[in-house]
């Protein structure tokens, strides 16, 4: 019994960092129609970044959430508004080379910048919460709320605000939004800046309960293709219930073999689904 | 109020739209009609700012040539594609208000009602997912969509195709309504005898070209119109 929570909450824990990195791919896939493979870089930026404030400021990482969520939307801005604004509408293998290249350039700067140590940090929640024989880390529980807070307004925000109206209107009908009145470009730019912050708050949680490499954000984000794909390309909603099927999966896999099985589970997962899906990974499904 | 002049459109080397020019007085409804594949959609699709093209765009002696669609919306054009394409995974409440995304929001309530006025059936549905629409229903809520626009001029796409007879009659009555408040309206239509019936003035457009214009009753009775459309 005990171990069964372990695990549930080991596996919400990482399925709720997944969750939050992959609606973020999402969000760019439906409005951008871009598959973005720098969506990683991101995470580790929000990561080493928050382990700065620590270790040079000794700030709580905590104030890491807001200050790598608005570090990460800048960049976003900059990022899109210089490199891919500039290659929206042409080939979908164009786009995606050039979100590759990005990606490795990320890795390329963070390796240069910070070196290949691991990093990590004391400061922060700590002590544990014995619930029913379970061990559960403050940590891990303040990650996992603050991944609930910030799925969840985002959520809100595409659901309940006129911003959010556009922004699915730009997925659902990109002509029909602009002859309507929505700026396109602008609504891109916000997009991406928006998921662009969100992974950086999620590398800062990364930063939290692991430990922070220039390729800990990448790791994170290949398992988010995967979850973004299962829960059908584009749709947010899709993205977290995959994320936290995924986070829970890997959970129990990685008790019961170990961890780099985890990984492979999720490609095995993923090749199930490509055979299921003959109308291809960039096919909108129906509804 | 609209001008075209020289208007060109080519996909690749293809010449779609082969430098047109064209006219819309304030108030009035124009019909633009022509075979299958004569460029009418791509010169509409520019006219909105949804293809790039050569020539002039004059909305009320301003250039939008430069200006991308929702620049253009602003300025008050309204657009009803080809095909509806209205958003599919939205309710028809919320592509209503995707219609009205740039007015403000005490404004959006009434154009709300004013539509639901216009179309009942719409007000019916309004929960409802726009993909779960019938044809004709989907075409009321493309051109509903468009009014929450608040434009002063009306781009219209083909609405009847497809249609029941009476749905038909139906929307070109409702056109006919909001002509009457003062809407100008520039409508391509395969319905050639309706269209001619309710416009000002035609024209007729074939490869790429126009070939043939002037007021809607003459056309209506020219044989050659007749003959190729009307038949
Ligand atoms: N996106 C596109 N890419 C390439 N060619 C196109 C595209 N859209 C239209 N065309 C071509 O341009 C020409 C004009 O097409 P258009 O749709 O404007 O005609 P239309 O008069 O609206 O026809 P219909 O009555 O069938 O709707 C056609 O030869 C068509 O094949
Ligand atoms: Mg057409």
């Amino acid at each position: 019994m005990s171990l069964a929570l372990q695990l549930l909450v080991n596996g919400l824990v990482s399925g709720g960092l997944l969750g939050v990195a992959a609606l973020g791919v999402a969000l760019i896939f439906g409005v951008m129609r871009v598959v973005n493979f720098a969506h990683g870089e991101f995470i580790t930026l929000g990561a080493y970044a928050t382990w700065l404030l620590v270790s040079q400021l000794h700030l709580s990482p905590l104030v890491g959430l807001p200050v790598a969520f608005v570090l990460g939307a800048l960049v976003g801005v900059v990022v899109q508004a210089v490199v891919l604004a500039r290659v929206t509408g042409r080939p979908e293998l164009d786009v995606l080379m050039v979100t590759y290249a990005l990606s490795v350039l990320g890795l390329g700067l963070f390796a240069q910048g910070f070196g290949g140590d691991f990093r990590s940090y004391s400061q922060g929640p700590h002590g544990n919460l014995d619930v029913a024989g379970a061990i559960i880390g403050w940590r891990s529980l303040t990650v996992l709320l603050a991944c609930v807070a910030m799925s969840g307004a985002t959520v809100l925000v595409i659901q309940r605000t006129r911003l959010g109206l556009g922004l699915r209107a730009l997925a659902q009908n990109r002509d029909s939004a602009a002859t309507c009145g929505i700026n396109v470009v602008a609504a891109e730019r916000i997009a991406f800046a928006l998921a662009s912050g969100l992974a950086a708050a999620a590398g800062c949680l990364v930063s939290m309960i692991g430990t922070t490499t220039p390729n800990v954000g990448h790791d994170l984000v290949l398992d988010a293709f995967v979850v973004v794909i299962l829960g059908g390309m584009g749709s947010i909603s899709g993205a977290l219930v995959g994320a936290l099927a995924l986070g829970l999966v890997q959970s129990v896999v990685s008790y019961a073999l170990d961890d780099s099985w985890s990984r492979m589970v999720a490609y095995l997962l993923l090749y199930c689904i490509i055979l299921l899906r003959p109308q291809g990974l960039f096919g909108r499904a129906a509804a | 109020m609209l001008e075209l002049q020289g208007v060109e459109v080519r996909y690749g080397q293809a010449i779609a739209v082969a430098g047109i020019g064209l006219h819309v007085s304030p108030g009035a409804w124009v019909a633009l009609i022509g075979p299958n594949g004569a460029g009418k959609t791509s010169l509409l699709r520019a006219a909105v700012g949804l293809v790039h093209h050569r020539g002039q765009v004059r909305l009320d002696g301003e250039d939008l040539s430069s200006l991308p669609p929702w620049e253009r919306q602003r300025r008050g054009i309204g657009y009803v594609p080809e095909g509806r394409q209205v958003f599919p995974q939205m309710t028809v409440e919320e592509n209503l208000r995707v219609g009205a995304y740039t007015r403000r929001l005490a404004e959006v309530a009434d154009a709300l009602d004013m539509v639901f006025v216009l179309f009942p059936r719409l007000k019916e549905r309004r929960t409802q997912a726009a993909s779960t629409l019938s044809g004709g229903e989907q075409q009321m809520l493309a051109l509903g969509r468009a009014l929450m626009t608040r434009p002063r001029l009306l781009l219209v796409d083909e609405i009847s195709w497809g249609l029941m007879p009476i749905l038909v009659e139906q929307v070109f009555a409702r056109l006919a309504e909001l002509h009457r408040d003062g809407l100008a309206i520039l409508q391509i239509e395969q319905n050639a005898r309706e269209v001619l019936r309710h416009a000002d003035h035609a024209y007729v457009m074939s490869a790429g070209e126009l070939v043939l214009d002037g007021p809607a009753r003459e056309l209506a009775a020219d044989p050659r119109v007749i003959e190729s459309y009307m038949g």
